[in-house]
C-alpha cells in the first residue's frame, strides 16, 4: 500500500494493537490514519482487535448505583437539555473514523421508532410512553416532539414523580392529561413474581384501581388510560396480590 | 385489565437511543434505568470509591444523552459505546485527581457468576469465550491489557509504572490481545 501514507502496511500492523486501543498519538497517529483511509486490509486487522478491546469493557461487573441515582441523572439531564451540543464525547478510534458515513442508517432507526409508536398507540393503546408529553428537555413546554405519528398521540404531562419503597427510588410515574388521559410508569418490582395492582388515590380520599400487570423480572414499564380527571390524582400505589405495597408516589402540587 | 407488554423495555437499544435523541418522553428514564448498572459498575470498578463512581456514571450517562444523535450503530453496540464513554470519563477523572488505578487485576478477575442472566442472554457465547480466554492469559499480559484497555495507558506509561522495558510492555499488550482475538475468532466447536 505505498502512496497511501508515510507508513507501510507492516509498520501499521506492527502498531495495530496500540492503534486498536487508541493509544497512539501525534504524528504516528495521523500517519496511521492516513494509511488506514486507503487500506482496507489494515483497517480489518485493527477492527478485529478493537472489537476485542471493546468487548473487554462489557466484562466489567454491573453494580447497583446509590439510592436516588436515577432521579439525579434525570434532573441534571433535564436542566441541561439534549440540544446543548458540546464537543463529541468519544474520539473515534482510527478504524472507526474511517468507516463513518452520513446518517443513512440512523434514519432507518428513526423510522422504526415512529413505527413502534404507531403499533403501540393503536394496537395496545397502552404502555408506551412516546409522544405523550415532554421528556428530556423539561423546559416547561408540553408540546409533543417528533413526527406527526408521534404527535397524533398528543397529551400534556401533568406530573413526573418518583415511585419509592422505604424511601428508595424504584421507578417513576408519569401522568398525562389528554384525550384520553394516561398514567404511565417504569418500575423495578424486584423479586415479585405475581400480578401487581396499580391503585390511584384521588381527591377526597377515594382509591381507584387502575389495573394490574404481570411482574416477572424486575424492571417493568406499564401504563393505562384513566377515566377520571387526571389532575385529581394525589397518589399512586403498586400493591402485590398479597396486599404488600411495592412502591408508592405522591403527586403534590 | 389485561396484562401489557413492557413496551419501552422491549425497544432495542438503538431505537431507545434514537427516541432519546428525538427527545421522546420517557426515553430518558428508560435509557438511564436500562444502562445505569452497567455504567456505574464499570465506573466503580475503575475508580474504586462509590462517590467518585457516581459522579463519573452521571457524567457518562449525561454525555451519552446529550450526544445520542451522534451514536452510529456501525461503530459498535450501544453498551459498548456507553462503556467507552464511561471509561473515558473515568480516565479524565483519574488524571485530574492524579489518582492511581484501583487494583487493575481485580477488574478482569471475573468469575462466571459475575455475569447476570441478562448479560448471558445478550452476550452469550462470545462473552463466555472471552472470559475464559482472559482467565487463561498469563498474569503479566492480563495486567498490561487491563491497564491499556480500561485505563488507556500507553505502552510507555505501562513501561514506566510496571518498571519494565518498553519492548516488554508492548509485547505483553500485543500477545494478550492477539490471544483474545484468536479465542474469539476461532471456528465454532474449537472450544
Ligand atoms: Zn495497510
Amino acid at each position: 500500500m505505498s502512496g497511501t501514507g508515510a507508513l507501510s502496511c507492516a509498520a501499521v500492523q506492527d502498531l495495530a494493537p496500540e492503534l486498536a486501543l487508541n493509544l497512539v498519538t501525534g504524528t504516528q497517529r495521523s500517519q496511521a490514519l492516513a494509511h488506514l483511509d486507503g487500506c482496507p486490509t489494515c483497517r480489518g486487522v485493527i477492527d478485529e482487535l478493537a472489537d476485542v478491546a471493546d468487548s473487554l469493557l462489557l466484562l466489567a461487573e454491573e453494580a447497583e448505583p446509590p439510592a436516588g441515582f436515577t432521579g439525579r441523572v434525570l434532573a441534571r439531564g433535564s436542566s441541561q437539555g439534549p440540544s446543548a451540543y458540546q464537543a463529541p464525547p468519544v474520539l473515534p478510534s482510527p478504524r472507526r473514523r474511517a468507516r463513518l458515513k452520513p446518517d443513512r442508517r440512523r434514519r432507518l432507526v428513526l423510522t422504526s421508532v415512529a413505527a413502534a409508536v404507531v403499533v403501540a398507540g393503536t394496537g395496545l393503546g397502552v404502555g408506551l410512553d412516546l409522544g405523550l408529553g415532554t421528556g428530556g428537555n423539561g423546559g416547561g413546554g408540553f408540546q409533543v416532539a417528533g413526527s406527526d405519528a408521534l404527535g397524533a398521540l398528543g397529551g400534556r404531562r401533568l406530573a413526573a414523580t418518583a415511585l419509592r419503597l422505604h424511601g428508595r427510588e424504584v421507578g417513576q410515574v408519569f401522568v398525562y392529561a389528554g384525550r384520553p388521559s394516561w398514567v404511565f410508569m417504569t418500575v423495578d418490582t424486584g423479586d415479585v413474581h405475581e400480578p401487581v395492582t396499580c391503585e390511584l388515590q384521588v381527591d377526597g380520599g377515594a382509591t381507584v384501581v387502575l389495573g394490574s400487570f404481570s411482574s416477572s423480572n424486575g424492571y417493568q414499564s406499564w401504563g393505562s388510560t384513566v377515566a377520571i380527571e387526571p389532575s385529581s390524582i394525589r397518589g399512586v400505589r403498586l400493591v402485590s396480590a398479597a396486599g404488600a405495597v411495592l412502591a408508592s408516589a405522591s403527586l403534590t402540587r | 385489565m389485561a396484562h401489557h407488554r413492557p413496551a419501552v423495555e422491549a425497544l432495542a437499544d438503538e431505537v431507545l437511543l434514537s427516541g432519546l435523541a428525538l427527545d421522546e418522553p420517557g426515553m430518558d428514564l428508560a435509557f438511564v434505568q436500562r444502562f445505569q448498572r452497567r455504567v456505574f459498575g464499570l465506573a466503580v470498578s475503575l475508580v474504586g470509591d462509590a462517590a467518585a463512581a457516581e459522579d463519573i456514571a452521571q457524567e457518562a450517562l449525561l454525555r451519552a444523552w446529550r450526544h445520542a444523535s451522534t451514536y452510529d450503530p456501525r461503530r459498535g453496540s450501544v453498551p459498548t459505546w456507553l462503556l467507552t464513554i464511561t471509561r473515558n470519563v473515568a480516565i479524565d477523572f483519574l488524571r485530574l485527581r492524579r489518582a492511581l488505578p484501583t487494583d487493575p487485576e481485580a477488574l478482569l478477575d471475573i468469575s462466571d457468576q459475575a455475569m447476570g442472566p441478562d448479560d448471558a442472554a445478550v452476550a452469550g457465547d462470545m462473552a463466555h469465550r472471552l472470559r475464559l480466554a482472559v482467565a487463561g492469559l498469563p498474569f503479566d499480559q492480563r495486567r498490561a491489557l487491563v491497564l491499556a484497555t480500561f485505563y488507556g495507558q500507553t505502552a510507555e506509561a505501562i513501561s514506566a509504572s510496571e518498571q519494565i522495558p518498553l519492548g516488554t510492555a508492548k509485547t505483553r499488550i500485543r500477545a494478550g490481545i492477539q490471544k483474545l482475538r484468536a479465542a474469539m475468532t476461532e471456528p465454532e466447536g474449537a472450544r
